[in-house]
């Protein structure tokens, strides 16, 4: 029973294990040769798998990728297998495996990652099948990672003895050891060497590291290490291994009862009754809980303590028999709605996929019990769905929202856009360029002309040209005038200002030809790229009133795509809800059934209790 | 004490098991049908999920092609290389001398930033010619102190899709960050 059931342990451990190798040490590269591939690892990173695969795909199409073509094809495949798109996942691998061009290095990963999704389909023979693919050099995550999958793939066919030969093959980095310590030590008491086994268990039990992973291989390997000296019946130094679990680890409570029975098979019941009690006292959901409601009279039983071995069975009925009403109201609220209601309040409203953290409001008195529901495999993988379909859901609905905008703004820029089309006439626009350039050109000999005569009043500004076009003209007035005095002397005026502006003209002349030549430059540039951006809006604006029908029907396809979808994902949501819901109430109740178990055992000992009692009526049932 | 030590056993088969002795117990209690259920809606689920994927791939690329014409499109970025000696807060982006963006960062975003991810910060339209872009980063500097530190560039919009990056780069010889902006080809 050991051996067969210490398989299925072993086998959450490597999968969750395997699948955190691939993740965290196998990362892509993080040297960017391309910013997109960049903007990619950017949502991977935050475990944003959506976002990613939506990103590497555009930028895969807009061909954007040209530096990391075959590992983001590789990373593609990675990505949608997170997001837990494994059809999709094996095609893009094996399309990859068909290419003969490409690195071995990222067709080893391409194996392994199909070995992998064969593992998760169940399909164990093809998953080892891919995993003799891998071959010839390739990275230390790699190699780890795939002597782990075969190792396990290995003892989950029952086949220990190769396992251990991978194992024992397999070099690793501190990081791996305590987790291949210990899948060696399972393989080994599974294959009868228990000594061996139980020394690689009490290695990894004794690993170093502070992270909660860490932690919890080391109560792991301490448990399993308790429960295989249990078997054998060496209790002293089951109960020392025991005792390593942290008391307040999600191991505690199964230390606790091992560590019990580990008394109680030496004799010493006194002593079982503490961890016992203790446990007694937890919370009576786990079954590991339910339990040690029976085993402490029962150890009262053997210490011939009658009476309170009878009042501590009632007791224990009672409490089991609450904890069905329970589990019927859990399952009551589970059918009318509250447990999807809690999914949706929970919801961390991502694209994050597979891999996000699965966590409800378990301190709702009626939800209780999904810590224990989290545990089942279907559970977990029915609550990615679920949330995955509410992320799908809002995801289509924004678009919806999206869209009907896109089709108001282009509606109001075609109408925009007719009421200037007489102005934005190719012809009028290539005349009007054609125009500026007349005008440059005759700029431009004027100021040859200015250079080459010398005359040099060709250089005065707007304002000082209409200064002089106003002497010129008071000097004709002035001529038609008689010869007096004063009229003699506005002439003098007159060319007196006449002659400031061309000695102001005359003396900055150097100055003026320099700025004006370096204007006439610069227009002449600005001349030739108006020249440029008006060839380049041919065919893009001149023609935009073409180019609205085609987006209009752009978003008209992808409105009714998104119609249907919108359909289909509500569809999906409600029939992958009830399907958790059963789920939920499949796992409460068989929790019910095996509670009635215990109250039906507890009740019998019961009766053997008072019978005992019957006959020692010293001991007096304490009432 | 026969009685009780099958229970032992079956308490023994519990713990080493773990919960997927439960599992199975109730898998095995499950219907086929219920089984058929859950597996052609996964199988629709992923159907699902790889059509609404390519939805958005499409409506991102309507939406780049609508609101941002290559003519006249830019794109800022904002990479971290190292990041040893600056913890970045937020960017603020301006061009020429008109703020476009100011971006709070997350934890999360910073580590991905860290790890060698690239974020697109902003996205929009620029005429052609010459534009001035000045990046202004906040954050805690070496030693935990606040750190606040401009660069610009004068960029040349030219007729293509303009990619720009801000960059931040541990300077070890100096133990100080070096932030700079640089235009991809």
């Amino acid at each position: 029973m050991l051996q067969g059931s210490s398989c299925k342990y072993v086998s959450l451990i490597l999968l969750f294990f395997c699948s955190q190798l691939i993740s965290a040490r196998d990362n892509p590269p993080s040297s960017v040769k391309d910013l997109q591939y960049g903007e990619v690892l950017f949502y991977y990173y935050q475990q944003d798998y959506f976002n990613s695969i939506v990103r590497l795909e555009i930028a895969q199409q807009q061909e954007h990728l040209s530096n990391h073509k075959d590992e983001a094809e590789l990373m593609l495949g990675g990505l949608v297998l997170s997001y837990g798109m494994r059809d999709k996942a094996r095609l893009i691998f094996q399309q990859l495996l068909d290419d003969q061009h490409i690195d071995l290095s990222i067709h080893n990963r391409a194996w392994l990652y199909l070995a992998k999704i064969s593992y998760q389909r169940g399909d164990l023979s093809g998953a080892l099948d891919a995993t003799e693919k891998i071959n010839g050099k390739m990275t230390p995550a790699t190699y780890t990672a795939t002597a782990n999958l075969k190792s396990l793939l290995l003892m989950e066919e029952g086949r220990n003895s190769e396992a251990i030969e991978v194992l024992k093959k397999t070099r690793s980095n501190k990081h791996w050891t305590p987790y291949l310590k210990y899948n060696l030590g399972i393989a080994q008491i599974r294959n009868g060497n228990s000594n061996e086994g139980e020394r690689n268990l009490e290695s990894a039990g004794k690993s170093c590291g502070f992270t909660s992973e860490q932690h919890l291989l080391r109560d792991k390997a301490n448990l399993a290490l308790g429960y295989s000296y249990l078997q054998k019946g060496v209790v002293d130094k089951s109960r020392q291994a025991l005792e390593k679990v942290r008391f307040e680890g999600p191991l505690s409570n199964k230390a606790l009862l091992g560590t019990g029975w580990a008394d109680a098979d030496a004799g010493q019941f006194a002593q079982a009754l503490v961890p016992w009690t203790e446990l007694s006292t937890r919370n009576i959901a786990d079954p590991a809980v339910q339990e040690a409601l029976l085993a402490v009279p029962y150890a009262m039983v053997k210490m011939e303590l009658y009476g309170q071995a009878v009042q501590h069975y009632k007791e224990g009925i009672s409490a089991l028999n609450d904890e069905k009403r329970q589990l019927d109201i859990s399952i009551n609220a589970i059918q009318n709605g509250e447990l999807l209601r809690s999914l949706e309040q929970s919801d961390p409203r991502t694209g994050h996929g597979w891999r996000q953290q699965l966590t409800i409001d378990t301190d709702s008195p009626i939800l209780h019990y999904q810590v224990r529901l989290m545990a089942s495999h279907d559970f977990q993988e029915g609550i990615k769905n679920y949330r995955d379909l509410l992320f799908l859901r809002r995801n289509l609905d924004e678009w919806a929202t999206s869209i009907a905008a896109y089709e108001d703004a282009l509606a109001i820029r075609e109408s925009r856009s007719q009421s200037h089309l007489p102005g934005v006439d190719h012809v009028q626009i290539a005349n009007t360029l054609e125009t500026l350039r007349q005008r440059h050109a005759a700029l431009t000999n004027t100021v040859t002309s200015v250079e080459s005569t010398g005359n040099s009043i060709g250089l005065a500004n707007a304002v000082e040209t209409q200064q002089l076009q106003t002497l010129s003209g008071i000097e004709k007035q002035l001529a038609n005038l008689p010869d007096t005095p004063e009229i003699r002397n506005l002439r003098d005026k007159q060319k007196f200002l006449n002659g400031i502006i061309y000695w102001q003209v005359d003396n900055e002349y150097r100055q003026r030809l320099g700025k004006t030549r370096l204007l006439l430059s610069e227009l002449e540039t600005l001349i030739q790229q108006t020249g440029m951006v008006i060839g380049n809006l041919e065919p893009e604006d001149i023609k935009t009133p073409a180019g609205f029908p085609g987006f209009q029907k752009q978003l008209s396809i992808q409105k009714t795509a998104l119609k249907q979808l919108q359909t289909r994902t509500a569809d999906a949501s409600m029939a992958q809800g009830a399907l958790l819901e059963q789920l939920a109430v499949n796992e409460l109740e068989g929790q019910k059934k095996r509670i009635d178990t215990y109250i039906v055992q507890a009740r019998y000992a019961l009766a053997q209790t008072y019978d005992s009692l019957l006959n020692n009526p010293t001991d007096a049932v304490v009432r | 004490m026969c009685a009780y030590k099958s229970f032992f056993l079956l308490v023994c088969s519990l713990l080493l098991s773990g919960s997927l002795a439960l599992y199975s117990t109730n898998s095995n209690a499950n219907s086929d049908d219920s089984t058929n259920t859950a597996a052609s809606l996964d199988k629709e689920i992923q159907s699902l999920k790889q059509q609404v994927l390519a939805l958005n791939r499409s409506l991102f690329m309507l939406e780049e092609e609508l609101l941002f014409p290559s003519n006249t499109q830019i794109a800022v970025f904002v990479s971290m290389d190292v990041g040893d000696f600056f913890s970045l807060d937020s960017v603020q982006l301006k061009i020429d001398n008109k703020v476009i963006s100011n971006y709070l960062y997350t934890q999360r975003e910073v580590k991905a930033l860290h790890r060698g991810g690239v974020q697109r910060l902003y996205m929009g339209n620029i005429k052609s010619g010459e534009h001035e872009l000045v990046a202004i980063f906040t954050g805690k500097g070496p030693n935990g102190r606040d750190y606040r530190r401009g660069t610009e560039l004068v960029v040349n919009k030219n007729l293509g899709a303009m990619f720009i990056e801000l960059k931040i780069v541990d300077n070890e010889n100096s133990k100080q960050p070096d932030f700079s902006i640089k235009e991809w080809e």
